[in-house]
């Protein structure tokens, strides 16, 4: 199944052309606080490293953040209840 | 920190993922989430193939399985099954009834229009263990394949599932629902 992702992701998700998700995720203000932390610990972590530190893993080749955003049409968060709401809309264009 | 920040969000990410699928998603209750997915004839031909041995002396008695889209709600199944020596193929050709109902019946029902039923009934044994028959009757067990590929988590979360076929495509309608729950955590995030 892994080699089907790599394929689909090296040809730009064009196999699933039409493809579109959208919705709207609450998250809790305890998820956004966890990662605020775990991303501030990572900068400590940074300024303290030496160069003989070794790299964090590489993200899998085909796997490009970037290329993957393209796909997201929408995104804004909006406050509701105590709580952030995600909404979204990703389509894969034809 | 340049470019690890964006490793440190999906390592979070990932662990809440694990977390959050083991306890039925309790942080992300009210999520609403609807999706059309085209899978082509290609993709579903990739989704067949995964797991299936290269080798086809490895691949027992059906050798062959190709679902073909062909138009409106209107599929062919083709198997080809090893009998004595020889491979024999077999094609039906059935209607789809599009809706699924998830997750009390994670099955999509197909009604065989065309092909020996005779020929379907003898080689029933044979058939992979998510084709179940009856008479004219074909259910494709979505939730047993769902299972097996460790997406089972995603059925109770299933609102709407309705499968389109149109010639070359086969696109699912989804809508997924976390119910929301009142919250009983205390701020805690379970563990």
């Amino acid at each position: 199944m892994a080699n089907f992702l790599d394929k689909y992701l090296a040809n730009d998700l064009r196999d699933f052309a039409g493809l579109q998700v959208r919705g709207s995720v609450p998250v809790k203000q305890e998820v956004l606080n966890e990662i605020l932390a775990e991303v501030l610990k990572q900068g400590q972590s940074d300024a303290a490293a030496t160069e003989a530190t070794p790299a964090a893993a590489a993200p899998p080749a085909n796997l490009d953040p970037k290329a993957l955003l393209r796909h997201v049409k929408n995104a804004q968060v909006r406050a509701e209840d105590g709580r952030l709401v995600l909404d979204f809309e990703v389509r894969i264009d034809g | 920190m340049g470019t690890d920040v964006g490793g440190a969000v999906a390592g979070v990410l990932a662990r809440l993922y694990e977390r959050e699928k083991a306890t039925g998603f309790p942080s992300l209750s009210g999520a609403v989430v609807e999706a059309r997915v085209p899978l082509t004839q290609a993709v579903v031909d990739d989704l067949l193939l995964a797991g299936r041995p290269a080798d086809p002396a490895k691949r027992g008695a059906v050798q062959r399985l190709r679902l073909l889209l062909l138009d409106t709600d209107r599929i062919a199944l083709e198997i080809t099954v090893r009998a004595f020596l020889f491979n024999v193929p077999l094609r039906f050709e059935a209607t789809v009834h599009p809706e699924v109902r998830v997750p009390s019946d994670p099955r999509l029902h197909l009604t065989l229009t065309s092909g020996g039923l005779s020929e379907l009934a003898l080689n029933l044994p044979q058939l992979p263990d998510w084709i179940q028959v009856e008479g004219r009757q074909v259910a494709l067990d979505l939730g047993l394949l769902l299972r097996r590929g460790g997406l089972d988590w995603l059925i109770p979360l299933v609102r709407v599932c309705r499968a389109n076929v149109r010639p070359g495509v086969l696109y699912w309608d989804l809508a997924l629902q976390i119910d929301d729950r009142k919250d009983t955590t205390n701020g805690e995030l379970p563990r």
